[in-house]
């Protein structure tokens, strides 16, 4: 009962706080113990099968994000007619809307318990991580005007992180005792294209006499992107080049079981970084050069009869906010590091609830999620979970896990908001759910499994531990 | 059992469900995101006009240059123009002048071989180029030329044998006097008089004549009678300079002058002005050493409008000029103006002028002098500080704009803000006036309330910048004119300005120094509602 009561308060505290949250993890998959594909996760999780293989699309996963708005704060019917209206989309906004677009594919895996104590994994998998931050004030500049920034400024800031590269990992989950597990996966990386926003700072302001200031500063690093601007290049032609991007990362997590009732994990994943080398490119804008403040036509032009009011200030902002554009040194960049605490309750023989905590660190972005599920197993043929998420500000996340386990078959589908999902489809309007969702992802595939691994009563430690005991 | 059944239909269902997500695609409408438009309602504040204005910057651009600045900072106009003329020059045009010398006998006689020449016969003579009502005692001659013919009668045998010097003692070309051999023959022979010096006696020239005999290899008889003819052409009569008494002349036809004022363009045509203390001055600068008399007839400043005054002169007109002492040299003569304030409240837009200038007023005699360069200059000066006060002064400027391309319908209201900040003494009511391509004004965009957008600043007893005016305003256009702007072809924007008026309305003279600035903001805010049709 403490316990539980200990659960609410922490859920309470999250469902609070929730107004920042806003991450690109997952929270129902943690607790598929069922699926090989747990270990990504925490290198410490164990899977329930000794031995399973994974071919190109054993494991999907698609995500999108969006901490600011729906497509439904855009759109209204007017006269039976949709119409994007730019207001309703900045009342929805928030002051920074971060838009994820991710993608994971497997392209190869393989899972093996060696021995009671260790368990390794090896997996090479396709990632996408790409990331926009759109400014409230981009929109409300179009959508309100200039008013509203008079004595004030507006933010013009927008930045692009995209990442995409292979994974190739090596992990290992090894039993220290009776309740600590350690994990560690080592992740060789290729990086195949990445842009990075090292700075973007885009200012408008409005003096009391309506002048105009706008000021920018602009590095854009990209690499892998210039060459496919250019007329005649094919990448196939050119793979090699993409070779030279190195990366090395690592997973480190470790899993610690309470009592007979409750384990509890903790994992740090994607702790490295990629050093991008091919097709390096900047765009750059020189701050000292990027400001000006249009004040109007100037009286003395006017009288002169030499003033045109656009072409004055056209001309100027073409001049000033030129991107200079060129080839740049290598530079490293970050993988977005994400962090798991987790919780899980043994309520009943295959019943447990579980809860985690998750955050995700990337480019000076902080962004914490919260998700809480039951699961059971009904056997060995079929593992399910449901879920509760708090993420992306998003608070309509009713998750489920399907796993059918027909061995040397499984088929999975995991989701973080499967429910409404589904309940759509039921209802044959899956655009209701499109146009309101701000988050939604889904894991999904076939594995090849074999051996279902028997309950923890036979691991070795019991015994070592029983005869310490015994000469003591 | 039951556990295995219960299992079963799960597994089922979880298959039904993965596959029937996977087969959504149906259940999907891509109408739903066939958006047709976008809209926004905006509202826009857009500066439109900024900076700062002197006194300076009001004065019309094209005579910046004759604006200037007391060290006090007083800004004034200066005027300082010369009108050179030489009508007076053109009273001394001289004819081409003939002299035929009569026949002179050769004397008959044979003549013994001889191997060096010998002067056979001689006359001199003096001949007068009766310039009238000149009487010249000298002139140094520019491009006149002199021909010079000699015949003999009989041709033969004289003209073999025989050589004519001509010989003017008084024209001397660097010290150099004028002599020159010809031969017989019927074109005869031209020379050149440039920078000959002719030293006259009223008019009047000396000139010595020989005949020379030529060697000769064997005996030659001159029959009787025999004689020679000379002759003198002078072409192109004109001077570098002349000397003597000129006569008692009247040049009429000096062409009439105008200086123009453009300072104020058209901005005080219909004004009250009153400028405290300007100044204007007239100098004659003459180079001529002729005793001379000008006239000005008429002399006086203009409006384009067609009005005049006349400008009085001290002393009047005719004015005795005076003369400098000797060629090259010029004596000023300076001519002041009685009623200069009336002239400047006046606000002229020309000074117009023409003269007429006799010489020698009744004189009989006198050593005169003048070159070919010689002029008569009239300097005019004016200074006018802008201090003093005014009332309508009307400032206009038109602008061609077209926004017949955007819609009406999407500006919901509009305000025009103002902020103008006057060190300026000067009130200003500004309307902007809507017109067609013909420039025939159809409304205007301001109520007769909302023009006062400028507010004089307020002076002292001196007339000078005690403290600045501050309005800022937001003048709220109504959507009726708003349409109106976007039928509108042309923008006519309209001053009307009065320098600053006292507590009892009454306008003291006011000064407008360099550093008065009046900076003026102004800014659009329009209400939009907008939509883009996708």
């Amino acid at each position: 009962m403490i316990f539980l009561s200990r659960i609410l308060f922490v859920f309470l505290v999250v469902f609070f706080a929730v107004e920042k949250l806003a991450a690109q993890v997952e929270g129902t998959m943690p607790f598929m113990t069922s699926l090989p594909q747990v270990t990504y996760y925490n290198p410490a999780f164990k899977p329930s099968y000794k031995f399973s293989i994974g071919l190109p699309g054993s494991s999907n996963f698609g995500q999108y994000t969006n901490n600011g708005f729906t497509y439904n704060d855009f759109v209204s019917k007017q006269n039976g007619i949709l119409v994007g209206d730019l207001n309703k989309l900045y009342g929805a906004m928030k002051d920074e809307n971060y838009i994820n677009v991710n993608i994971q594919e497997d392209m190869f895996r393989v899972s093996l318990k060696v021995n009671p104590r260790l368990y390794v994994t090896v997996n090479a998998t396709v990632k996408g991580y790409n990331r926009i931050m759109l400014p409230k004030d981009v929109v409300g500049l179009f959508a309100n005007g200039t008013d509203p920034y008079v004595n004030s400024k507006a933010t013009l800031s927008p930045k692009v992180e995209a990442l995409e590269y292979l994974e190739l990992g090596y992990g290992a989950a090894y039993t220290l005792n009776r309740k600590l597990t350690i994990g560690a996966k080592l992740k060789m990386l290729k990086g195949i294209m990445n842009v990075t926003t090292q700075a973007s700072n885009f200012n408008l302001s409005l003096s009391d006499t309506y002048a105009i200031t706008v000021n920018g500063d602009a590095n854009i690093l990209t690499s892998g992107i210039h060459n496919l601007t250019q007329s005649g290049y094919t990448p196939s032609d050119h793979w090699k080049d993409y070779l030279s991007n190195n990366g090395l990362a690592f997973d480190l997590g470790g899993t610690y079981q309470v009592n007979d009732k409750l384990q509890v994990g903790l994992s740090l994943i994607d702790l490295g970084s990629i050093s991008w080398n091919n097709d390096v490119y900047g765009y750059k804008l020189d701050p000292a050069k990027a400001k000006y403040t249009f004040e109007g036509i100037s009286i003395n032009d006017l009288l002169n009869g030499n003033s045109s009011y656009t072409s004055s200030l056209a001309d100027s902002l073409k001049k000033k906010f030129e991107f200079t554009e060129g080839r740049i040194s290598g530079y490293s960049t970050t993988l977005p590091a994400k962090m798991y605490l987790t919780g899980s309750y043994e309520l009943k023989r295959s019943i447990h609830i579980n809860a985690v905590f998750f955050a995700e660190q990337f480019r000076g972005r902080f962004m914490p999620g919260f998700s809480t599920s039951i699961s059971k197993e009904f056997g060995r043929r079929l593992s399910t979970s449901i879920s509760y998420t708090i993420s992306n500000n998003s608070f309509n996340n009713l998750g489920a896990g399907i796993s059918v386990n027909l061995p040397p078959i499984q088929i999975y589908l995991v989701s973080d908001n499967l429910f409404p999902l589904a309940f759509s489809a039921l209802q044959k309007d899956l655009n209701s759910y499109a146009n309101s969702t701000r988050y939604f992802n889904m894991r999904t595939g076939i594995n090849f499994v074999f051996g279902w691994d028997k309950t923890p009563e036979k691991q070795p430690y019991h015994k070592s531990e029983k005869s310490k005991k015994s000469r003591k | 059992m039951t556990y295995n059944v219960i299992e079963k239909i799960a597994i089922g269902l979880a298959i039904t469900a993965i596959f029937g997500l996977a087969s959504c695609s149906g259940l999907f409408n891509t109408d739903d995101y066939n958006i047709k438009k976008i809209k926004a309602a905006p509202t826009l504040d857009l500066p439109l006009v900024y900076g700062s204005l002197g006194i300076q910057d009001i004065l019309s651009k094209t005579d910046q240059a004759i604006v200037k600045v007391y060290s006090d900072g007083l800004v004034y106009l200066q005027y300082d123009q010369t009108l050179k003329s030489q009508g007076i020059t053109g009273l001394f045009n001289f004819p081409n002048k003939s002299f035929t010398i009569p026949p002179i006998p050769v004397p008959p006689a044979t003549l013994p071989a001889r191997a060096v020449e010998v002067q056979y016969a001689s006359f001199n003579t003096v001949e007068d180029f009766a310039f009238s009502p000149e009487k010249l005692s000298e002139i140094k001659f520019k491009s006149t030329t002199l021909r010079i013919t000699v015949a003999f009668n009989p041709v033969n045998p004289a003209s073999g044998t025989f050589e004519v010097q001509v010989r003017l003692p008084d024209f001397t070309l660097n010290g150099v006097v004028f002599q020159k051999r010809i031969t017989a023959g019927a074109a005869g022979v031209v020379f050149s008089l440039k920078d000959y010096v002719a030293t006259l006696s009223n008019n009047t020239f000396p000139l010595e004549i020989a005949i020379f005999e030529k060697p000769h290899s064997s005996p030659i008889t001159i029959t009787n009678p025999t004689s020679v003819t000379v002759r003198l052409d002078y072409t192109t009569l004109d001077f570098q300079y002349l000397k003597g008494f000129f006569g008692d002349q009247t040049a009429l036809n000096i062409p009439a002058e105008t200086i123009d004022f453009n300072a104020f363009g058209n901005s005080l045509s219909k004004a009250k002005v009153s400028f405290a203390d300007p100044k204007f001055s007239f100098t004659v600068s003459n180079d001529y050493g002729i005793p001379t008399k000008v006239t000005f007839n008429p002399l006086e400043v203009r409006k384009k409008n067609g009005t005049k005054l006349n400008v009085l002169l001290s002393p009047a007109s005719p004015v005795s000029i005076n003369v400098p002492l000797q060629l090259g040299q010029s004596a000023n003569t300076a001519v002041s103006i009685l009623n200069a304030k009336q002239m400047a409240d006046f606000a002229p837009d020309q000074l117009y002028y023409k003269i007429t200038a006799r010489i020698n007023e009744g004189l009989t005699s006198g050593n005169n002098f003048c070159a070919d360069t010689s002029k008569m200059r009239v300097n005019f000066k004016a200074e006018i500080p802008i201090y003093g006060k005014a009332s309508d002064i009307v400032l206009a400027d038109t602008f061609a704009i077209d926004l017949s391309s955007t819609k009406s319908s999407t500006i919901e209201s509009g305000s025009v803000l103002t902020k103008v900040t006057n060190e300026l003494p000067l009130d200003a009511f500004i309307q902007l006036y809507l017109a067609n391509d013909q420039t025939i004004i159809f409304d205007s965009l301001f109520t007769t309330a909302q023009t006062a957008i400028v507010k004089a600043s307020t002076v002292n007893a001196q007339g000078e910048l005690q403290s600045p005016s501050v309005l800022i305003q937001e003048i709220q256009i109504t959507k009726e004119k708003l349409d109106k702007i976007f039928t509108a072809k042309k923008l006519i924007i309209k001053a009307r300005a009065n320098t600053v008026k006292d507590s009892n309305g009454n306008q003291p003279d006011v000064k407008f120094k360099a550093a008065y600035k009046m900076s003026v903001n102004f800014g659009l805010k329009a209400k939009l509602k907008l939509e883009y049709d996708l």
